[in-house]
């Protein structure tokens, strides 16, 4: 099961498996982040290119705008699809 | 093991639990994220270019000591040879990269092979899984 929320300090936490079926949730809660957010994947078990293309569409919008999206605590599954698809070294990983 | 899925995204929950019950029942759990991936990326896939298409896609799903191998068919289709397809630039920056894209060129990173047969109105793409690191 997906869940996503965001905390009042602009944090949004993912948990669960982002698959393309859940990506209409996560761009929810991810169209309302503004200015540097970081996305806290600690609880995230899967992603998909569907996650990897909602995350990269809102790093896009928050660095056009003068921000940026961080992403902290992503395990190693979830590391290598990033990896994969060639994001590992260029969205900021923490 | 094959079972059919109805043609919509909202199969993937099922999908994802055939998976899981055919590596548990064979000792193969570790498996679990690579095919999990490649599966979903080939049903997308299907959905998005299965112009056509019947109501219902084929899983199959083999294993030996080599690694798992995943069959999708789809039906009443016109060809997508996903082994033809252009590859995804990954080398792009962040901010210049079209968000999507990415599905065939994850299979084809967590492939050893890929084979695609079209026949009869009838679509089936084969990809053997590598070893999960």
């Amino acid at each position: 099961m997906f869940k996503i929320r965001l905390d009042d300090e602009g944090v949004v936490f993912l948990s669960g498996r982002l698959d393309a079926s859940q990506i209409e949730a996560a761009a929810a809660v991810l169209d309302t982040a503004t200015g540097t957010t970081v996305a806290d994947l600690s609880g995230l078990d899967y992603i998909s290119s569907a996650g990897i293309a909602v995350l990269l569409k809102t790093y896009q919008r928050l660095t056009a705008s003068g921000g940026t999206l961080k992403l902290r605590n992503l395990n190693q599954r979830i590391t290598n699809v990033f990896y994969y698809s060639g994001l590992d070294k260029i969205l900021t990983v923490e | 093991m094959e079972k059919l899925f109805p043609r919509t995204l909202a199969s993937l929950g099922a999908l994802t639990e055939f998976v899981n019950d055919y590596l548990a029942a064979n000792g193969i759990p570790g498996s679990g994220n690579t095919v999990n991936l490649i599966v979903e990326e080939l049903f997308v896939n299907a959905l998005a270019h299965g112009r056509g298409g019947g109501e219902n896609i084929v899983l199959d799903l083999s294993h030996d000591k080599g690694g798992v191998t995943v069959s999708m068919t789809d039906f009443e289709v016109e060809p997508f040879d996903i082994t033809k397809a252009p590859e995804a630039d990954i080398q792009r920056s962040p901010e210049e990269r079209t968000p999507g894209g990415l599905g065939i060129h994850l299979i084809r990173r967590l492939a050893s092979e890929i084979r695609y047969d079209y026949r009869d109105r009838r679509s089936t793409i084969t990809v053997r899984t590598r070893p999960e690191d």
